[in-house]
Parts: structure tokens; sequence; C-alpha cells
């Protein structure tokens, strides 16, 4: 990757609703709100050290969702070398927009899906943000 | 059936291929619909944020890794950081063997892809089913020595000391708490913690330690240390934290207590 991008990096955590919510906030950002400028990886290729991606927190700025208080996205950034220019934590959103209750991890349901738009727009902008810097 | 033993399954969830989104639904269904109760999971990348606690997953559990992709990221995390993988699956081979392409969308999966990852996690719940019976069947040996969570190999030759140790009560008691271990840093230390717990809420409960092997082994455990409230094992292979052997104790004395 030449030009310089933000690497959006969910925790996708699979024991709760709230980790699928960061999952699809960040598809939704890097696939519909800023796909020109982000990219994503998988977070297990950095607990397996995959070269390409470390490559790819180390050399852009990174935001980590993380769904609950473990900060899987933000640590194994962090572990990996890579610098996170800024964090989302879904469950102080969801404090926020407590009316936006997700369902269950396989499907968040309608209040789950207005989260995701919620914390997507904050992702947006928070990239548009590093990337000004 | 022996109802302690429940197996691991370990997800890649990996989310730059549509293949990491079926391996998170597949174990998904597998730990809700197709054979709850048996299975439990933990997030992968809790391995390098989380504590000792949780990288004990593979030593504690039979564990099955579920990969997307040939980089095969969730099984090399696991045997980095937990423990020995006891079966795996490449989602991505599985469905070239199946002559089925992945789905269009990393993000949602349509019908189609729901479809496949319901058949993906009908053959997790097949290879569920063969490790419970494996393991199972080496449990009920009566050469099965149960591991710890430590490391430590289980002791060749039995202890002289009597195996149940009442060593502490708070007073007459309407519970029995035992930790089951042959001795090692481990299981002294869950002993100590359950020690602290019982002193420090003054609660109606006796603590015993269990040190033979031939008197855990009737609990039937995989590996210690083992904890066992009012006659049921409630934790094992791992070390619980002081706050969940609290309530533990309590939730039992809140059924009655034995």
């Amino acid at each position: 990757m030449t030009e310089r991008k933000v690497v959006v990096l969910p925790c996708s955590g699979i024991g709760k609703p709230l980790g699928t919510v960061s999952r699809l906030a960040a598809y939704r950002v890097v696939e519909e709100l800023r796909p020109e400028k982000t990219a994503i990886t998988c977070l297990a290729q950095l607990v397996a050290e995959e070269a390409e991606a470390l490559s790819l927190v180390r050399e852009n700025p990174c935001i980590a969702l993380d769904g609950c208080p473990k900060e899987c996205a933000r640590r194994n950034i962090e572990i990996a070398g890579g610098k996170v220019g800024s964090e989302l934590r879904v469950m102080d959103v969801y404090k926020r927009y407590k009316d936006l209750k997700p369902g269950t991890v396989l499907d968040i349901g309608p209040g789950g899906d207005k989260l995701v738009s919620v914390i997507a727009e904050e992702v947006a902008l928070e990239v548009d943000k590093l990337l000004s810097c | 059936m022996n109802e302690e033993v429940k197996v691991g399954l370990i997800s890649c969830s990996g989310e730059e291929f549509p293949e990491g989104t079926l391996s998170r639904t597949a174990v998904r269904l597998v730990l809700e619909k197709l054979r709850p109760g048996k299975t439990v999971t933990i997030c992968l990348p809790l391995f390098l944020a989380g504590d000792a606690g949780e990288r004990d997953f593979a030593r504690s559990f039979p564990t099955i890794v579920v990969d997307g992709c040939e980089k095969l990221c969730a099984q090399k995390g696991t045997e980095k950081y937990s423990g020995k993988v006891d079966d795996s699956i490449n989602v991505r081979e599985l469905l070239k063997n199946w002559g089925v392409k992945s789905p269009a969308s990393r993000a949602v999966l349509d019908a189609d892809g729901l479809r496949l990852a319901e058949r993906i996690a009908e053959e997790i719940a097949l290879r569920v089913d063969r490790l419970l019976e494996k393991k199972v069947k080496e449990v009920s040996s009566p050469l099965f020595k149960p591991s710890c969570t430590c490391g430590s190999l289980p002791a060749a030759e039995e202890k002289e000391e009597p195996s149940l140790q009442p060593a502490f009560s708070s007073g007459p008691a309407a519970l029995s708490v035992k930790v089951l271990g042959p001795g090692c840093p481990n299981c002294e230390k869950l002993y100590n913690m359950a020690r602290e717990v019982i002193a420090e809420s003054g609660l109606p409960v006796s603590l015993e330690k269990v040190s033979k092997m031939q008197d855990i082994l009737k609990y039937r455990i995989l590996a210690t240390p083992g904890l066992v409230i009012g006659e049921e094992v409630v934790s094992s292979g791992r070390l619980p934290d002081k706050d969940d052997i609290r309530k533990m104790i309590n939730s039992a004395l809140a059924k009655g207590g034995k």
C-alpha cells in the first residue's frame, strides 16, 4: 500500500453482541463510508504475527473498535508495534444510546443495526481527522 | 457421557475475507444451536490481550480451531499462546473440497452464505462429538491422570499424606468445598484463594484439599486444579479468580448448599 490509509480494526468479539457491532461498523466504514481512505485486516493475523498485517498496522494510523473492556483490538495493535491513533469503545457509545440495544451475536437486530450506523459515522469522522494530521 | 468434558472452539473471525465471517458464524451456530452445553469459546485476540487464565483455555478444554484461510491464524495463535490443538478446520479448504464458492460479502451472509455456515457448523459438530467421545474414553480409562494447567506432569507416585485434608472451616458447614489437585503450584494457588474467600466472608463453608489421584479421578476432570462445590464440579483446568469463587459459593448456598 503506497498511499497512507487508516486501518480500522474491530475486536470482532465472538462472545458478545457488541463484538458483532464492532465488526459490522468497521465494514460499514471500510466498504461504504470511507472506502478510499481506509483498510482492514484480520486481528487474528496480528496474533499469528503475519508479516503483511504487521507492516500495515506499523506503517499506518489505526483505529481500534473494541466491544468490551478487555480492549483486544487496541492491545493487539500496540503489541504488534502499531500506533492507535484513535480508539472507540463500542460499549461507551452504547451507553450514550441506550435505546439502541443490540440483539444477539448472530443477529444484532434493528437496535444493533442503528448502533452500527452511529458508530460507523463516528469512526468515519475519526478517519478524516487522522488523515488531516 | 461425562457432563464436565466440554470442547473448546476457537474461530479466527478473520475480518479480511468472507471465510472469516463463515468461521465465526459457524462456530456460533455450534455453540448456540447444535451443541449448546457441550462447547465453549474464547476470543482469539484475548490470548495476547488477556491474562494467564485466558491463555489456559486450550490446556483446560480439548480444542478445535476453525480457520478461514490457509494462514491458519487461529491454529498458530492458539498453539503459540495457549496449548495443543486437538483438531482443526480450514474453511477455505473445506469449501474447495465441497466444490462451492465463498460468499461474495464478508460483512453480511446472504441466504446461501447462511446455508454454507450451517453446513460448516454441522462439520464442526461432528468433530466435537468425535473429540468428546475420545476424551470421555480417556477420562474413563484406569490409566488416565488429569494434567495440570501449571504444566506439571501428574505425580508418578502418590503422596503418603491423607487425600482429604479438612484444612479450614469457618464454622458449622452448610456447604462443602473441595480443591482437587496433586499439590502443584496452581492447585495450591486455588486452595489458598478459596481459603481466603471463605475466611473473608465468614460463610458457613468447609474447605478440603483432595490430593490423591484416585480420589481426584472420581470427579472425572480432564485437568487440575478442580473446584468442587457441594459435590458438583464447578471448574477444572483453570484458575478462577476470587470473585468467581465467591459467586460460585454464594450461588450454591442460595440453592441450599450440601
